[in-house]
């Protein structure tokens, strides 16, 4: 399942970052956003705007086409 | 002994940095990059602090974060503090075993212990610092709670012994970094194996460093990446992100305790329903635009620049002019001082309390963690003209003044992205630009005075639009990406706030003082002195000499007269002194308004022409200087006040022959 199809207050367990740009994907480990972890969605802004995500407490947002490529399992 | 601070972003660097240290000991740029270097002393020692710009690793992607990595590089960081996050270990603990591999005497701060507290963390301080091997403090950074036992141990323990510290990475790594470190020492060079580890994670900076000088790396790394692929299906950065991340489990699982699943706390996820909500989101923001630019320029700002004004042109000029009289200063002495020095110097001046207030407010958005959902809401629409979210605070700021909001431009992670916004910045109509459409409203369009002002503003921002997007073209080779933390909201601090405020204003002060003030006299002069002597009368002048030359240029644009140049020329000081030169050179006789006097001069199309020439044309001074300073190339300095300049002339004399055509 693809991370821009999770519903709002659903968690992801994440398997694969597919063709993710490898500085995004840089950026997301350094972040301690990695295989094996959960995020769960907050929030989707309008028109197509960035995700609000959630990772073990920690907040940030990337944009819609990112979370196209984050493919993992509902938790 | 220098020791440089390192950190993540947002992690209370700063307020660490502010409690151990005393005032800036230097602030300057690093060389080669135009990000600010700030050295503090610390409290009670003559040791110096190096202040670096926040980074989740070594391997950096913008121009802020090469330089925590060149301070490792060129040795100017001999001893590390590395502040953590308490309420963050695992990511944080990253950027420290990178650290720790450098081999540098290190001390752990760990900060934020009170959210982790709250968060139910409780982390074996002692077992930490044994299992990582360095000195452990905890901080509430915010508070300042635990800076005086740093302090004391950094007074007291000048040597810090440095950690030997290395991680396995698994035979296919290893025996690279093997091979490479006697290619290296075949060429009578000692290898770090930090910059080796560095090197194979593909860290781009190490990269060019060491493949110019040793082109056998790059063969190297290949071979191993291959070898792994093949045994174990995975990339070699990969391999050593998960050895570090296991190490740090590791740790982790060894000295904390967790007693429940972390959740985002109740406090900020209330405000983010309100302020990042779907719909109310972008209208919640503007409504708190409006109402910083209420303070700023009405309810506060204006009021405490008039009574600054009055000061200036009152006692303070009297008081000059008395001492001067006293002293039997001659004529031309005495006209530079007044009507050179201090109106035009002062003229900037009056607008310290605005600046500063807009300052607070913007340090209170960002400081509070809002200016960060700002950017996430804002980034669709931003993402639509070649810029992200990040652009949007600047721009939002350039209507205040143009100054800070070049400034602001610095959090923005992308080179181009960052140039292409200090470059549009300037056509977000600035507060000083509203004196002149005032004055020119009132003469010419009493009827329709705000949708005249209100169409100004929004051809600065189409305008805005439109070059940013001719420029990504031409700008944009770089990738675009977007990722924004969300730090916790919580409650500024006034001392704090009071810094960055000052941080941030200062600059503009010290400007009014050197620059603005040659640039006043020169243009004095010009104005007093004519071909038949000085104080000759206006019209005589130097000044009208040269704008008479350049005048005809602007007739396709509908005013050519001498004055509406000399004004313009004048306005490149500050756009506000468009007004006051007018006012001089049209002799306004008395019983009579310049706004009633400016019909006989300008038909109601030229004036609108002209108003739109001052919008877009030429940044004033002090942009041009902040352009210069925020970019570190006078080349697009230069090239701002071009561009500007010709996309003002050609806007102008399009609306010019549109009107001409309709009316
Ligand atoms: N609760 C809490 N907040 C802190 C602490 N240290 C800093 N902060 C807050 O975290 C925010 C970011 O701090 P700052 O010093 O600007 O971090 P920097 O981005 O790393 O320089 C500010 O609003 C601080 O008030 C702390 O120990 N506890």
């Amino acid at each position: 399942m693809k991370l821009s199809e999770v519903k709002i207050n659903e968690k992801l367990r994440i398997e694969d970052f597919g063709d993710m740009d490898s500085q995004m994907r840089r950026r997301l480990k350094e972040m301690g956003v990695f295989e094996g972890k959960s995020v769960k969605v907050v929030r989707y802004c309008p028109l197509g705007g960035p995700c609000l995500l959630e990772c073990e407490g920690q907040l940030f947002g990337i944009r819609k086409k990112d979370t196209l490529c984050i493919k993992g399992e509902l938790v | 002994m220098d020791i440089a601070l390192f950190g993540n972003p947002n992690t209370g660097k700063t307020s660490l940095f502010n409690h151990i240290t005393g005032s800036y000991e230097y602030v300057g740029n690093w060389s080669g990059v135009t990000v600010e270097k700030k050295v503090g002393r610390i409290k009670q020692t003559n040791r110096s602090l190096i202040d670096l710009p926040g980074v989740y690793s070594l391997n950096p992607l913008s121009k802020d974060e090469r330089v925590a990595s060149l301070a490792l590089l060129e040795n100017e960081a001999e001893q590390i503090l590395n502040i953590v996050n308490a309420d963050q270990l695992e990511r944080s603990l990253y950027l420290t075993t990178e650290l720790m591999e450098t081999g540098r005497p290190l001390v752990v701060v760990l900060n934020m212990v009170d959210l982790a507290k709250r968060h139910r963390v409780t982390i074996n301080l002692e077992r930490l610092s044994n299992r990582l091997g360095v000195k452990v403090f905890t901080t509430v950074a915010r508070k300042g709670d635990g800076c005086q036992d740093l302090i004391d141990f950094l007074k007291n323990e000048p040597t810090n012994h440095p950690s030997s510290f290395s991680l396995n990475y698994g035979e296919v790594i290893e025996s690279a970094i093997r091979e490479m470190e006697s290619v290296m020492a075949q060429k009578g060079d000692t290898p770090r194996r930090w910059m080796l580890v560095q090197y194979l994670n593909d860290n781009g900076m190490i990269c060019d460093l060491l493949d110019e000088k040793f082109p056998e790396l790059r063969g190297i790394r290949q071979k191993a990446d291959e070898v792994l692929r093949e045994t174990t299906g995975k990339r070699i950065d990969d391999v050593i992100y998960e050895t570090k991340m296991a190490y740090i489990r590791d740790v982790i699982a060894d000295t904390c305790v967790l007693t429940k699943e972390k959740e985002v706390f109740k406090f900020t996820a209330f405000i983010d329903r309100i302020v990042t909500h779907r719909i109310l989101g972008i209208p919640i923001f503007l409504l708190l635009l409006f109402l910083v630019f209420q303070l700023t320029f009405d309810w506060l700002g204006t009021p405490m620049s008039d009574l600054l004004d009055q000061w200036l042109s009152g006692p303070v000029t009297d008081g000059i002019q008395k001492a001067l009289d006293a002293m039997g200063a001659v004529p031309l002495i005495k006209a530079v001082i007044l009507n050179g020095i201090i109106a035009g110097v002062g003229g900037v001046l009056v607008f310290v309390p605005q600046i500063f207030i807009l300052f607070f407010f913007i340090s209170l958005l960002e400081d509070s963690g809002y200016m960060a959902r700002v950017a996430v809401v804002m980034d669709r629409l931003m993402e639509f003209i070649g810029l992200n979210g990040k652009a949007f605070i600047p721009l939002v700021i350039g209507f205040g003044c143009n100054v800070p909001a070049v400034m602001a431009a610095r959090t923005i992670e992308q080179p181009k992205e960052r140039l292409l916004t200090i470059l549009i910045t300037p056509f977000m109509s600035c507060s000083a630009r509203l004196s002149v459409y005032a004055l020119f409203v009132a003469a010419f369009f009493e009827r329709h005075q705000a949708l005249i002002v209100l169409s100004l503003y929004v051809l600065g921002i189409v305008v805005a639009i439109l070059i940013a997007k001719l420029f990504s073209f031409f700008l944009k080779n770089e990738k675009s990406y977007f990722i924004m933390d969300l730090p916790p909201y919580n409650v500024p601090q006034l001392k704090s706030l009071l810094r960055s405020t000052w941080d941030k204003g200062k600059g503009f002060v010290r400007k009014a003082g050197t620059f603005i003030f040659g640039g006043t006299v020169f243009i004095w002069v010009l104005s007093y002195f004519g071909p038949s002597g000085m104080d000759v009368p206006i019209d005589k002048s130097f000044m009208a000499i040269v704008s008479s030359v350049f005048a005809p240029l602007f007739a396709p644009l509908g005013f050519a007269s001498w004055q509406a140049v000399s004004a313009l020329i004048t306005g490149f000081l500050a756009k506000e002194v468009v007004v006051s030169t007018m006012n001089v050179l049209y002799f306004v006789p008395k019983g009579v308004t310049l706004s009633g006097l400016l019909p006989h001069y300008f038909s109601p199309l030229a004036a609108y022409s002209f108003l739109v020439f001052v919008l877009l044309y030429t940044p004033c001074l002090s942009t041009v200087a902040a352009i210069k300073k925020e970019t570190g190339s006078s080349k697009i300095a230069l090239f701002s006040i071009a561009y500007s300049f010709i996309a003002a002339y050609i806007i102008a004399y399009v609306v010019y022959i549109l009107g001409r055509w309709i009316f």
